[in-house]
């Protein structure tokens, strides 16, 4: 498919909207602008139909690499992994609905709108494909600028203010970031994103970079004390501009935790968690309960993103492949969902000139399909069972359950409030009694409106119907990132920093297993068990090593029961990795085969765990069709190899670094033939 | 040392200016007998000299460096490039100053004459490895700069501009000069290269506070933190034009000064340290300042006094990476203000001072020159994808991990305290309307949008763009040539 369609895919995605936007110069009239950008955002959505060939794995696909400034390392870098793949698709098809929801929306300096929409096209696309820090910056900045005009030029009686407010508040935020591009340069010597989100950093590193990420992203996701530019933006901006600013700018908040946060400072993300939660739980009851009291339709509207965010980052920070799924799913559904209940709002104000709840009464009776739409969108907006907002909610909560039923407890007044404040604005616009006999001369909706909202309807059916659409898509890349999360935040455990390269005495080590429950390295403990041998293995108490003792295996067994009875059943034999040879402590016979059989509900995160405690998962290409149980699984599986191997080497290297520091000091008993370079 | 070592060849750029001079002195002398030849002359005579002198810098900046005049005189790499930027940048001025609205006609080419004069000291000065020829080629080009202030026709303020200019400027070169009698007598040694291997810790004070001293001559040009207060003055009271040209060509030349000095410094000394806070100060100050100014060119003075303060941070990691950065933020700085000037002089069609009032509805009547306005302001936040932004992140690239890492927070910091009124000029040319019983609307169809003005706002602006999305063929260059001074 993708050898016919053979062109930069990214790129073009990119840039088209861009050379696009530079065309329109020879636009003659307003609606020969219009016409084109409508035109030119077909051939967008046209040109993005390669990435349908994104293959389901968690790798950065579609991948492009050019050279920027050799000097500072800086390289052109595009690719999509599940995550962003999303995100990508739906900057592009907001844009054909942003362009016909403005067709008689805005009637003045049309050009110059039709510039601003493309060019915010190519900043969305452009942040979400960006794999190099600053391109990434590059994008994340350039497009506050279109944004910025479109609320000040185009907004409402009260645009100057909400412009100037979200323009300072959001680039406030990004200077931080900034510093931390800059401080993870210097500390890792590259500006590649798949390179940092695998490389180790140091816990108090982690820290600072952490609050420098979270003060960006916050402000822009927009989590709860960071929101109040949110509300004025959605309100005075044009329904073009709010659309836009649901659909993808607060996602690309949310992308940022995903995509830095974790992988990057992922001990810190966990330092964080309990603060990160509070303020989610925060930001869904506070939302929630200020539109409830809203009389403005759009400022409803935009308090409930406050709320529907704030699942998303719940899902975020409970660092659970179900949670992340979630999150994503719900950052999806917010952009569609919201996204489209703009554009209504857009359309009813065009009718009724007012925002105001109470001059929009009774429409059921003289727009009846454009209450449907109104009502279908309310209902998937509070997480009606069969649409797509049930989906990805109930995946939050279920992770919030799993994390601790006091969360889950919290969140589920907050999906109520949701219900409480969509039906009581749709009943009143439904049934309400308007005081004087307004709205008879207006006209439903017409072709274009049913052109625009018929999209956003069909995959709210069809995602709610048919969630594994999407799951699919993102479900490597979440294991994969949850994992990796799982791994790099253990080998940054404060109780490791602190002890770092430091004898450890047989009381700490001992003490150490205890309290570090999560930590992947296995320790040699069993020796201090053994009192006889006691003087013989005094240098090994020293430290941990990469023998296992799979009695002790307690992160892992915490975490997944699956996992230590594949432990205990296979590990018996030294394993030979890239890296070197683990030497396995003491049990039974080591039958991958039947430890796989075992592994019914093997879920990648633990499959991951596996690896990196030393389990050879090369040897997992041989399992194809073994147990007809989890034949469903082969094909993710024959895939796991190959995307192990790229990614948990990496993650291994440190490990072994890590441990590679101890042989120096003779406190392992294998050899480590160590082949880093 | 090497001996009067003189060859032509390497030193074009300086021959060209003379030349120029030398033509400008004629037209001056002709002026009252022949002012038609005057004024082709005075027209003439900049452009050609400009361009020769720029391209003969680019043609001769991968050269070896040669050592001039009993080593007095360096032509190396960096000394190219500041001489390609103050080529470029005088090209600009005087196509900016075409037909100055406050000049009167007859001074023409004794404008041109001092103007040229400074570009030539400032040449001198790129090129310039030891203490007195520093200062003399700084003087060179300081006191014909002092002439361009007042030439404003009926201003006051002018007036008093260019007082304040000349009797500042004579304090700071006192000071420069007192700052280099105690080096000499402290290091024994006038020469850059012997100053290097010097010692400069607080254990030989007297150099030390010479140097201090010195400096503080250099920071009055580059208007630094506290050598900052002529310049928000001077820019108001000068005609648009002239401040155009005092806010970017001496600055370069104060730039090369310090990148050469740089090499002095070593992370983590007291000296070093000091700048380090100069420049936190500068940047901090600058910007608080700008933000409660009105008269625009007031707000450029401030800021300015923060891109002093930028342009430091390049200097104290001492790496050559640093240098480059340093040198490649000059640019950046001369590119974005040259462009926010040249926008100045086109509105202000009676040479008036401008306000951010007298922008509104400038999207309407040229949507070139806002277009080119936004791209000068956004460069000047630096935010993406402009030069300013690149020239920036480099600069904290460089610092960052030499111990000055809460250097570059505060400059990222203050970012979000300069998009404020940076952001108002874009705010004032888009989204305001003139009132109609304001002076702005009166004047409103009096902005100069002819195919020049918008021309020049046009290239300005592509390179401001341009070099921020394509930086790295220059870069190298800067890069290749700062490794000649610091290996």
């Amino acid at each position: 498919m993708d050898s016919s369609l053979n062109y930069p895919v990214l790129s073009v995605l990119t840039f088209w909207p861009l050379v696009a936007a530079i065309l329109l110069v020879f636009a003659r009239s307003e609606r020969a602008t219009r016409i084109w950008t409508l035109i030119a955002s077909l051939i967008e959505v046209a040109l993005a139909w390669p990435l349908l060939a994104f293959q389901k794995t968690s790798d950065f696909q579609f991948l492009e690499s050019l050279p920027w400034a050799p000097e500072w390392g800086l390289t052109y870098s595009l690719g999509v992994d599940g995550i962003s793949v999303l995100m990508v698709y739906l900057s592009i098809l907001t844009l054909p609905v942003c362009v016909l929801c403005s067709w008689t929306y805005i009637g003045r300096r049309v050009k110059e709108f039709h510039v601003a929409l493309l060019l915010m096209t190519t900043a969305c696309v452009g942040v979400f494909s960006a794999l190099d820090l600053v391109l990434f910056y590059v994008f994340w900045e350039a497009l506050l600028i279109p944004m910025y005009l479109m609320i000040a030029i185009w907004g409402g009686d009260d645009r100057r203010y909400a412009s100037i407010k979200f323009f300072l508040y959001t680039l406030a935020g990004s200077t931080l970031l900034l510093v931390a591009i800059v401080a993870l340069r210097i500390k890792a010597g590259t500006f590649y994103i798949p390179d940092l989100m695998v490389t180790q950093f140091p816990f108090k590193f982690q820290y600072w970079i952490f609050l420098a990420f979270f003060i960006a992203f916050a402000i822009k996701v927009p989590m709860f004390p960071f929101h109040t530019w949110l509300p004025a933006a959605h309100v005075q901006a044009p329904a073009a501009g709010s659309v836009i600013l649901a659909a993808v700018l607060l996602k690309m908040g949310t992308y940022g935790f995903l995509r830095f946060s974790l992988p990057m400072a992922p001990a810190a993300s966990l330092e964080f968690a309990p603060i990160m939660i509070a303020i989610s739980v925060a930001s869904i009851l506070y939302g929630g309960a200020i539109a409830l009291g809203q009389s403005d339709i759009k400022k409803l509207i935009a308090y409930s993103s406050v709320a529907h965010m704030g699942f998303v980052t719940l899902g975020i920070f409970v660092f659970s492949v179900k949670g992340v799924q979630g999150a994503i799913f719900q950052m999806l559904n917010h952009g569609i969902i919201t996204g489209a209940l703009f554009t209504l709002v857009g359309a009813v104000y065009e009718r009724s000139h007012s925002r105001d709840i109470a001059k929009n009464l009774g429409l059921g009776k003289y727009l009846p399909a454009f209450m449907f739409f109104w009502g279908l969108f309310g209902l998937a907006s509070f997480g009606f069972p069969g649409t797509n907002g049930f989906v990805g909610e109930f995946l939050v909560i279920a992770a919030a359950f799993e994390e601790s039923v006091a969360i889950g407890l919290l969140v589920i007044p907050g999906a109520m409030l949701a219900a409480a404040y969509i039906l009581k604005v749709t009943l009143k616009m439904a049934w309400g009694q308007p005081a004087s006999p307004q709205g008879r001369g207006w006209k439903d909706l017409k072709k274009k409106e049913w052109a625009y909202l018929a999209l956003p309807a069909v995959l709210v059916i069809y995602l709610g119907l048919a969630p594994s659409a999407v799951l699919n898509i993102i479900t490597p890349s979440v294991e994969s990132a949850v994992a990796g999360f799982h791994i790099r935040k253990a080998l940054a455990d404060p109780v490791i920093a602190e002890e770092d390269l430091k004898p450890v005495t047989k009381a700490k080590a001992t003490k150490e297993t205890a309290t570090a429950q999560e930590t992947v390295a296995a320790q040699e403990t069993v020796a201090t068990q053994e009192t006889a041998a006691q003087e013989t293995v005094a240098t090994k108490e020293t430290a941990p090593d990469l023998s296992l003792d799979v009695n002790n295996v307690k992160a892992a067994s915490d975490l997944n029961p699956v996992k230590t009875t594949w432990l205990k059943t296979s590990l018996t034999e030294p394993l030979t990795l890239s890296h070197g040879v683990l030497n396995p402590a003491k049990s039974g016979p080591y039958s991958p085969a039947t430890a796989f059989n075992n592994l019914n509900q093997v879920d990648y995160y633990s499959l991951t765990l596996d690896y990196a405690v030393g389990a050879d998962f090369n040897g997992l290409n041989g399992f194809n069709g073994l147990n007809p149980e989890v034949s469903w699984l082969n094909p993710e599986i024959s895939s796991l190899a190959s995307f192990r191997a790229k990614r948990l080497n990496r993650q291994l290297d440190y490990l072994v670094d890590y441990k590679g520091a101890f042989s120096q000091k003779g406190g392992l008993t294998e050899e480590l033939t160590h082949e880093r370079s | 040392m090497s001996a009067l070592n003189f060859q032509w060849a390497s030193l074009w750029p300086e021959t060209i200016f003379l030349g120029a001079i030398i033509v400008l002195f004629l037209a001056v002398i002709a002026q009252n007998r022949a002012p038609a030849l005057a004024l082709f002359l005075s027209k003439a005579a900049p452009l050609v000299a400009s361009l020769a002198a720029a391209m003969m810098a680019v043609c001769s900046m991968s050269n070896e460096p040669v050592s001039l005049f009993f080593d007095a005189y360096r032509v190396d790499g960096l000394s190219q490039f500041f001489k390609l930027l103050i080529a470029g940048g005088y090209l600009v001025a005087c196509l900016n100053a075409w037909a100055p609205t406050t000049l009167d006609p007859p001074k023409r080419a004794d404008y041109f004459l001092f103007l040229t004069l400074s570009a030539w000291g400032l040449t001198l000065l790129a090129s310039a490895s030891e203490l007195v020829t520093i200062y003399l080629a700084l003087e060179l080009a300081s006191y014909s700069l002092y002439i361009l202030i007042p030439t404003r026709s009926k201003s006051k303020e002018a007036a008093e501009a260019g007082l304040k200019y000349i009797l500042f400027g004579a304090a700071a070169t006192a000071l420069a000069l007192y700052g280099l009698s105690w080096i000499i007598a402290a290091q024994h040694t006038t020469y850059l290269k012997e100053l290097t291997q010097a010692d400069w810790s607080l254990a030989n004070p007297l150099g030390t506070l010479g140097l201090y001293l010195f400096l503080g001559g250099i920071f009055f040009k580059l208007a630094l933190f506290p050598f900052h207060f002529w310049c928000p003055d001077v820019y108001q009271g000068a005609s648009n034009e002239t401040a155009a040209i005092v806010a970017t060509l001496p600055k370069m030349g104060a730039v090369i000064i310090l990148i050469r000095l740089a090499v002095l410094l070593t992370p983590g000394e007291t000296l070093t340290n000091f700048l380090a806070f100069l420049a936190a100060v500068s940047i901090t100050y600058g910007n608080l300042a700008a933000l409660v100014q009105k008269d625009l060119k007031r707000m450029l003075g401030f800021s300015s006094v923060a891109h002093a303060g930028y342009i430091l941070v390049g200097l104290v990691s001492k790496t050559p990476e640093g240098l480059a950065a340093a040198a490649f933020y000059a640019l950046a700085y001369l590119l974005m203000n040259l462009l926010v000037f040249w926008i100045i002089s086109r509105i202000a069609y009676d040479g008036r001072n401008l306000t951010y009032d007298s922008l509104n509805g400038l999207a309407k009547r040229s949507p070139i020159l806002a277009l080119a306005l936004a791209a000068g302001a956004f460069s000047l936040v630096g935010l993406p994808p402009t030069v300013g932004f690149i020239g920036k992140l480099w600069l904290l690239t460089s610092a960052w991990g030499h111990g000055y890492d809460w250097l570059v927070i505060v400059v990222c910091v203050n970012s979000a305290i300069a998009i404020f009124y940076y952001l108002s000029l874009v705010r004032h040319a888009y989204t305001e309307e003139p009132a109609e019983d304001s002076e702005a609307y009166a004047t409103i169809n009096q902005t100069n949008v002819s195919a020049f003005s918008r021309l020049g706002a046009l290239a300005l602006g592509i390179l401001v763009v341009g070099l921020g999305v394509v930086p790295s063929p220059v870069f190298g260059a800067i890069l290749k040539a700062s490794r000649q001074l610091l290996p």
